[in-house]
């Protein structure tokens, strides 16, 4: 029976008119988005070997001349990935990497509008501004099932009882010894497989002109975070389809159940997601801006120095303890406090971050882009794993410093000592390098749990609602 | 008749489930963000006004015109409270030095980073987003839908000619819409009027008429093209499905794809600047480099100057005469690459110009677009108010530089007054130094000096820069945005004629009986 009222549901959605205009749209967007990830990544791999190719050169002359301060220091830069093309998670819009001073160590996160200071020339020159227009959303392919998809779902789903009903056809179907589960079953799993043919032919597509671009390599880690992505997307859709049916067996009219579940949906996918900035505003969340906080830094310096004033000022008169004194106790302390505020801002930005995502949970669109951009290695998550990259790498590179001296005393970047860099140099190959490790895929997941959970609560909670409410529907 | 009509079609539309749920939505979502927007203005306007305090009082003790920092401050616009474009991220101030053309701005990005993830609603994208839906939701069974109802041949019935039945459908529509949208707009004006500290004058209101009066125009050719597909369509369904389709492509997907595109591709195209750089940059250091080896240093004594700036009055004279030499040169050399280096970044202008010309022709297509870009034209917060006051700083610029060329400001650049200004005291250490320098061959300890140094304080006369030019932007006037705008306004008074017309032609032809 199930079988039947699978294949006539079937036939009728896909010989549907949305069914076409679903298709037509899904492949010219995904195209498009491939056209702007395309130059998006192009644009990437310039600045990347732009950047690789001043710190082959920093640390080159480093290796050969390290106490020349000018060079002894690197820009920690994130690798283009395409995983940005699964979901870019407002990803450009972060900060693209660190800059690491190798003494005094410094971990300082680079800001888009740096100026440009060629090598040797002491005088700053503005960058050109590359001006992004506002968006609401990003150009991704979980743009493509996060919006468009989901809103041919609940298309698919709003007059499946109502307009049943409306054409008579309900008490038709009635008529035959049906249980009533087997129904709504029916339309459930034939809209999902509906929705499925387009979703499968975005992914090819979009795997397609990526492959064909030959600008991207197509890792296998990058096609299986594609089938974890088909899965998960899947997922969310079930939410839609269910709001649709949903909508569809507490109102007795299509015209109002397809208001309403445009309404929820606008909701769901366009204003919850969005409106969380709007706490931003409150006291709670408020960070100063860059400029306050590099004061801050200067004012963390200047405490510093004004606790060692009387210290200073007596050893002034011995040249060699005095700056010993310096060197071992001052500095270390002052470079210890500048990092500290730069990082204690920077956690607090991230951690307001992610208290406003938990405000967010409520919309399943949100869930959904989270657990997306946890599977991709994309946004907040990625952010937070390059920056424990870029320490590590920083610890590293002291370390390594200070074996290569010799020196067995324990340390902390801070307590960096000039003499571990002696005047003779290094080799080159020696220095350890900074390449970005891609996230495992199982940490990935790991990070997507608490999303996927909350997504298969929502659904199951829907399930339970849409069968309750068809039992009770009246079919007249 | 055509009142009772429109009347209905209110009472109809205003009683309707979507038409409450839109406009509660909408008030909610459009008052939160008008609060915001105004604590985060006048968060803005405060440090606008103690950054130009700071600098007034600064430019006040400017003793040497080393010392001179200039900063040009951008004052936040309070129209960005409801078109917000990218007024709150494109910086605040831009330092003016002859060493550099100002090519964009400094600081005031957005405090926090990672915040992008919440990009959030203004007024302007409160009606793409919800007024186009509600416009659209209520016009696409304008005519199917009564058709399926049967009320159609009812109405047809009475001696109502058929234009003025469309004519009453589509004002009664469209006053359905504006009611809500001029409360949203009168609310928001009371929220910023009431905030004490928001500036608002003749201009901000007129601009806000402008802007009122082209959100009228957007909605009036949404209804219309609503009405056409619900007169061509004989299933109100199949008319939804459409104007839905028009919802997502217009209002989404065709900003996002091609704004999204030409960024980057601008982003992609013009990095001839970034690239050129460094070899222009290694070049002026070669020029420098030699102005050095052409004019040696003198062989004399020389306290640390990067110490204190007193430093610098304490500085044997065989110094003072060499610096008066070189300063000119190098710092024309300076201001001369200036120039060059600002050629570079006009070469990218250029083709970034280029881009932008396509993205704005493919997007006149569409009303919505056009809506945004009067939006963007009329409150100046976005791309385009942007360029036009980096360009003013460039024409700044060269004013700045003509004034220190007059002022020969290069040649002083960095000393004091000399020699008639020497204290006793100063005469006195420059004469010991001397001595010491002499007796000890060359080989003085710097340090013993320095306190004896910093303990002088002369009284130094702080420059005269009553005569300097002053920076002024001033924003378009509402006659100039209209001008600018004109265009996207034409296109969407001729979208709401032609769709009248088309509407009207197929309503004409239409049939009203009900479907066997």
């Amino acid at each position: 029976m199930l079988k039947h009222m699978l294949r006539r549901q079937i036939v009728e959605d896909i010989l549907g008119f949305n069914f076409l205009i679903n298709f037509v749209l899904i492949s010219g967007t995904v195209i498009a988005f491939s056209l702007i990830f395309l130059s998006d990544y192009r644009g990437q791999m310039d600045d990347y070997a732009i950047k690789s190719a001043r710190n082959e050169n920093h640390l080159r002359h480093f290796s050969e001349d390290p106490r020349d301060a000018d060079y002894a220091n690197i820009q920690l830069i994130m690798k283009p990935r395409a995983e940005r093309f699964i979901s870019l998670s407002y990803e450009d819009k972060f900060p693209q990497g660190f800059n690491f001073r190798i003494y005094p160590y410094e971990l300082k996160v680079l800001s888009k509008k740096q100026d440009i200071t060629g090598v040797g020339s002491y005088i700053p020159v503005t960058t050109r501004e590359f001006i992004r227009s506002p968006e609401l959303f990003s150009p991704d392919l979980t743009f493509v099932v996060q919006f468009l998809l989901s809103f041919f779902a609940v298309i698919l789903a709003f007059n499946a009882v109502t307009g049943e009903k409306e054409a008579g056809t309900l008490r038709l179907v009635y008529a035959n010894p049906a249980k009533r589960s087997y129904f709504i079953a029916a339309k459930y799993i034939s809209a999902m497989l509906t929705l499925v043919l387009p979703l499968l032919l975005g992914l090819i597509t979009a795997a397609v002109t990526l492959g064909i671009s030959s600008i991207v390599p197509l890792s296998s880690g990058f096609l299986s975070k594609l089938v974890i992505f088909a899965l998960l997307s899947l997922l969310y859709l079930s939410v839609f389809v269910l709001i649709g049916l949903f909508t569809s067996t507490v109102t007795h009219n299509s015209k109002h159940s397809l208001v309403l579940s445009l309404i929820a949906w606008m909701f769901l996918v366009v204003i919850l997601p969005k409106s969380p900035g709007l706490l931003l505003n409150l006291k709670h969340f408020d960070v100063p801006t860059g400029e306050q906080i590099e004061n801050q830094v200067a004012r963390a310096s200047q405490d510093v120095q004004k606790k060692y004033e009387k210290e200073v000022m007596a050893l002034r008169k011995d040249e060699g303890s005095f700056l010993r004194f310096l060197d071992k106790v001052v500095d270390p302390e002052i470079d210890h406090a500048r990092q500290e505020v730069r990082d204690h801002y920077l956690r607090r930005k991230i951690a307001a971050v992610l208290t406003l995502r938990k405000v967010n949970i409520v919309s399943p669109a949100s869930l959904y882009e989270y657990a997306a951009s946890a599977v991709a290695g994309t946004g907040i998550f990625h952010f937070e794993d390059f920056w424990a990259q870029a320490r590590r790498y920083g610890d590293g590179f002291i370390s390594f410093l200070k074996q290569t001296s010799g020196n067995q005393e324990p340390y902390t970047p801070f307590e960096f000592n000039i003499e571990w860099i002696t005047n003779k140099q290094f080799e080159y190959n020696a220095i350890p390098k900074f390449e970005e490790q891609n996230m495992r895929i199982g940490e990935l997941l790991k990070d997507a749990l608490p999303y996927v959970a909350l997504l298969v609560l929502y659904n199951l909670f829907l399930f339970t609602l849409v069968f309750y409410k068809f039992d009770r529907y009246d079919i007249r | 008749m055509i009142r009772t009509i429109i009347k209905r079609e209110c009472l109809d539309n205003i009683l309707s489930f979507k038409f409450m749920a839109c406009v509660l939505v909408a008030i909610i979502l459009s008052i939160i963000s008008v609060v915001f927007l105004t604590n985060d203005y006048q968060a803005r306007l405060k440090d606008y006004r103690t950054g130009v305090t700071i600098n007034e009082e600064s430019m006040k003790h400017v003793p040497v015109y080393s010392h001179l920092a200039l900063k040009v401050f951008k004052k936040p616009n309070p129209l960005s409270i409801f078109v917000t474009g990218i007024d709150r991220e494109t910086g605040t101030y831009a330092d003016i030095n002859h060493r550099d053309i100002p090519a964009s701005l400094r600081g005031g990005s957005i405090k926090n980073e990672f915040s992008h993830m919440f990009s959030f609603f203004d007024l302007s994208s409160i009606i793409l987003i919800i007024f186009t839906l509600l416009g659209i939701l209520l016009s696409y069974n304008a005519i199917s839908g009564e058709k399926e109802e049967g009320m159609l041949s009812l109405a047809l019935s009475n001696a109502v000619p058929r234009y003025k039945l469309l004519l009453g459908k589509y004002l009664g529509i469209l006053i359905s819409l504006v009611a809500p949208l001029t409360l949203l707009f009168l609310s928001g004006i009371l929220i910023v009027v009431l905030s004490s500290d928001a500036e608002v004058n003749a201009a901000f209101f007129s601009s806000l008429a402008l802007f009122y009066v082209s959100s009228l125009l957007y909605l009036s050719s949404i209804v219309l093209i609503g009405l056409f597909v619900s007169a061509r369509t004989s299933r109100s369904f199949v008319s939804l499905l459409v104007l839905l389709s028009f919802y997502l492509i217009t209002v989404f997907l065709l900003p996002l794809a091609v704004n999204g595109y030409a960024d980057r591709q601008i982003s992609l195209r013009t990095r001839y600047f970034e690239k050129s750089l460094q070899s222009l940059t290694d070049e002026r250091g070669k020029a420098v480099e030699q102005v050095y080896i052409k004019y040696r240093a003198p062989r004399t004594w020389l306290l640390p100057s990067s110490n204190a700036r007193l430093m610098k009055r304490i500085t044997p004279p065989e110094y003072l005469e060499y610096y008066k030499k070189i300063y000119p040169i190098n710092e024309r050399i300076m201001e001369e690459y200036a120039v060059k280096i600002n050629a570079l970044r006009e070469i990218d202008d250029a083709a970034a110009v280029m881009i932008r010309r396509w993205r704005n022709a493919i997007l006149a297509v569409m009303p919505s677009t056009n809506f945004a870009r009067i939006a963007d034209l009329t409150a100046e917060t976005g791309e385009a108010g942007f360029l036009r006051f980096v360009g003013r700083l460039k024409t700044y610029w060269q004013s700045y530089v003509r004034y220190l060329d007059e002022k020969d400001a290069f040649g002083l650049r960095y000393f004091y007054p000399y020699p008639e200004e020497f204290t006793a005291q100063e005469k006195n250490l420059i004469e010991r130094i001397k001595e010491d320098y002499v007796r000890d061959n060359g080989r003085i300890y710097r340090g013993k000096y320095l306190e004896e140094a910093l303990g002088i304080n002369p009284e130094i006369r702080n420059l005269d820069l009553s005569d300097f030019p002053e920076f002024n932007f001033q924003p378009r006037s509402v006659s100039e945005k209209t001008g600018a705008a004109l265009l996207n306004i034409l296109g969407l008074v001729s979208y709401s004629f032609i769709f009248f017309l088309l509407a009207h032609f197929s309503f004409n032809r239409y049939d009203p009986r009900k479907d066997a």
